[in-house]
């Protein structure tokens, strides 16, 4: 309902807008956080600048609506470049004498595409990165493009565990995208080559570095790996007053509305695995450490209780947000509010694991639907049509002169089907006479390869509890490196894999031209398993 | 378990080329000359109840593709089938083909193959190539 009423609004002239918006029938929301605390004028950290009113710090979380999702049922990047769980947090201090200071931050869900199966035991949640390299490069470059046209530099903060497979992986990948990004090159300005990287990245492994004696105190570590860069960074300060500046040499006084002082050139995308917990508890110190920057820069020097004020504001904020993905406040945040671990805090943090993992497995797939159906997105809802005379008319001209504007393509789609009996074997053989036949021109040079296995691996009681993907991995090498051949014999574009999928014994691939990656959009798998009868005294049949 | 496995099933894939929302199922269904009923669910099963994100099912697409093992026999005795296959009578061994059911339920493109009916002479395997209702189109691949 909400895009055909924003869609109708754009299209009315500004008068008719104003009375559109003063019916107050369109109300702005944001999903997030938002919460401001008073801090009393004796409390004020900036005791140069004498007033008696109060000042506030606020905290302000948008959640993005583009990749919106529970925890396990939306992650990673779209086509689009959106992520799950990308978050905008804006610290405000707001001082009574009309000097406000803003520090913006942003994280996001590790920008590849990835799954992880929801699983009870812990151990068994298995990350799934779904795509290749080749194939993803494209939606990760949008997404960085798009952050740098918001924020300027970029400097990625990835707090995953160097060791734990899953995240050691994603890392791997992650890094291998950041060499290759456009915004990641040296650039040559006018004969002198200047560095200019508007895309950087700092690991630090949170899990490693407060494992030790100091516990989560030991975070605070990060602030070596980043202090140069938050300094260069610097804040955004403007004075808000409507002040009057005086006449020099008996001009007249002019009245002075915002004035900018500062601003911030650049943000830090920090990401762990869920984007909550670790992640907050950094943003937390980032946040101190632009406010510390600040009143430095004043020589001010705050009380401790003002930083009290603070970690509160952003454990409040770690638990709301944690609410929207997970389902239960952040863990950590007993640290994040007090500076210390307690037993209490470690106790609820227990409790909080032992609910996302009932959430996550039980209620969240419901959530994740009704998320979808408010949004209107499930498949089978109809959209809402308003009465708009004028834009109907404008669509049916469209829809007229379509071919004015609108281009059709063909896409030739080469399919194969083999049942392997089990067998491996055949992934050593010369697959060409298969995959590339000698038929005529005008089929060859496909630019989607479409190929399916069945008994990839013998179907036993072994395979069934738990696939071994080696299999599927040899066979996908195998197919690519044929495809690769001939196309090079041809000197045509080579394929590259775009997502395949396994269920014991059928595994299906996609290979496509990396030319054709800019009109494939939503790549989605699933699987279907299929109950069969065993007979009173058999085996299992076998196909 | 006793009694039930889950060793079949189906592996799909989907996209949106530009405009055209493409789906591929790979699938494996029940063996056995006589399972005709067991197979037939399988598609039913496949079909209607595998899901993508946000509920799509396979039926929410404009090109669909089956690809896989089918395991529909050719209704008729071994020795009659060989005799037709050298007399190269593609027609009655497509009439006798139980896949004409499958073929008549999806409307979509059917890829094939068939691993027991083999040659007399050895050489390939026998690999009908339907596409939709209306042309049937055999390939001797």
């Amino acid at each position: 309902m909400i895009n055909p009423l924003i869609k109708f609004r754009s299209r009315l002239a500004q008068h008719e807008k104003e009375i559109l918006d003063s019916s107050r029938i369109l109300t702005s929301a944001i999903r997030g956080f938002v919460s401001s605390i008073t801090i009393p004028a004796s409390a004020s950290p900036l005791r140069a600048l004498k007033s008696n009113l109060p000042s506030t710090l606020t905290l302000i979380s948008r959640l993005s609506c583009r990749r919106a999702g529970t925890r396990f049922n939306s992650r990673g990047i779209d086509d689009d470049g959106n992520v799950a769980n990308f978050v905008e947090t804006e610290t405000v201090f707001y001082h009574p004498s009309s000097l406000c200071f803003s520090y913006a931050q942003v994280r996001g869900s590790v920008p590849l595409f990835w799954e992880q199966a929801a699983g009870l035991i812990p151990g068994q949640q298995k990350i799934q990165i779904t795509r290749s390299p080749e194939a993803t490069q494209p939606a990760f470059d949008k997404h960085f493009e798009s952050l740098e046209m918001d924020y300027g530099t970029i400097h990625i903060l990835n707090l995953l565990s160097v060791s734990k497979p899953g995240e050691a992986e994603l890392t791997a990948r992650y890094n291998y995208h950041v060499q290759h990004s456009p915004l990641n090159q040296v650039v040559d300005l006018s004969g002198t080559s200047t560095s200019e990287n508007r895309l950087l990245e700092s690991q630090f492994d949170f899990h490693a570095e407060t494992k030790g004696p100091g516990g989560y105190e030991a975070a605070s570590m990060v602030r070596r790996l980043i202090q140069n860069r938050a300094d260069g960074f610097a804040y955004f300060l403007c004075d808000d007053g409507d002040r009057v500046r005086d006449g020099y040499h008996n001009e007249k006084a002019t009245r002075v509305g915002t004035v900018v002082i500062l601003q911030q050139e650049g943000v830090f995308r920090t990401n762990c695995l869920d984007c909550l917990d670790r992640t907050n508890l950094i943003q937390t110190i980032i946040s101190q450490m632009a406010l510390e920057l600040f009143l430095q820069h004043r020589n001010e020097h705050p009380t401790a209780d003002f930083w009290v004020r603070h970690s509160s504001l952003w454990a409040d904020n770690g638990d709301a947000l944690s609410r929207i993905y997970a389902g239960t406040g952040a863990l950590k945040s007993s640290f994040t509010r007090h500076g210390k671990m307690s037993l209490a805090g470690a106790i609820a943090d227990a409790r909080k694991s032992a609910t996302r993992m009932y959430i996550n497995n039980f209620a969240d797939k419901g959530r994740q639907n009704t998320i979808d159906i408010l949004l209107g997105r499930l498949v089978d809802q109809s959209p809402v049509h308003l009465y708009d005379p004028i834009a109907d008319y404008v669509n049916a001209e469209l829809k007229r002169r379509a071919d004015e504007y609108s281009t059709s393509d063909t896409v030739a789609i080469w399919v194969g089907t083999f049942n392997l009996n089990g067998r491996g074997s055949g992934a050593k053989q010369d697959l060409s006479a298969w995959l590339w036949p000698e038929v005529n021109q005008a089929q060859q040079d496909p630019g989607i390869v479409a190929v399916g296995f069945q008994e990839i691996v013998e179907l036993s009681p072994q395979q069934i509890m738990s696939t071994d993907p080696v299999r599927r991995n040899t066979w996908e090498s195998a197919v690519r490196q044929t495809l690769n051949d001939s196309a090079r014999k041809r000197s045509s574009e080579e394929y590259i894999l775009l997502r395949s999928g396994q269920l014991v014994g059928a595994a299906l691939m996609i290979f496509v031209k990396a030319s054709i990656l800019d009109k494939i959009k939503n790549v989605e798998g699933s699987v279907k398993k299929v109950w069969i009868l065993k007979s009173l005294h058999g085996n299992l049949r076998r196909g | 378990m006793s009694g039930m496995a889950g060793n079949k099933g189906a592996v799909a894939i989907r996209m949106d080329y530009a405009n055209t929302r493409i789906c591929f199922v790979t699938a494996h269904f029940a063996a056995g000359f006589a399972n005709y009923d067991e197979r037939n669910r399988d598609y039913h099963t496949i079909s209607h109840g595998l899901r993508f994100q946000r509920n799509r099912s396979i039926e929410d697409h404009d090109a669909i593709i089956w690809l896989g093992d089918f395991n529909y026999r050719i209704g008729l005795s071994d020795h009659k089938v060989r005799h037709l296959i050298k007399a190269g009578d593609l027609d009655t061994m497509y009439q006798n083909d139980q896949v004409r059911w499958l073929a008549s339920k999806a409307r979509t493109i059917l890829v094939n193959d068939f691993r027991e009916v083999e040659p007399p002479n050895g050489s390939r395997t026998y690999v009908p190539l339907l596409l939709g209702v209306a042309n049937h189109i055999y390939a001797d691949v």
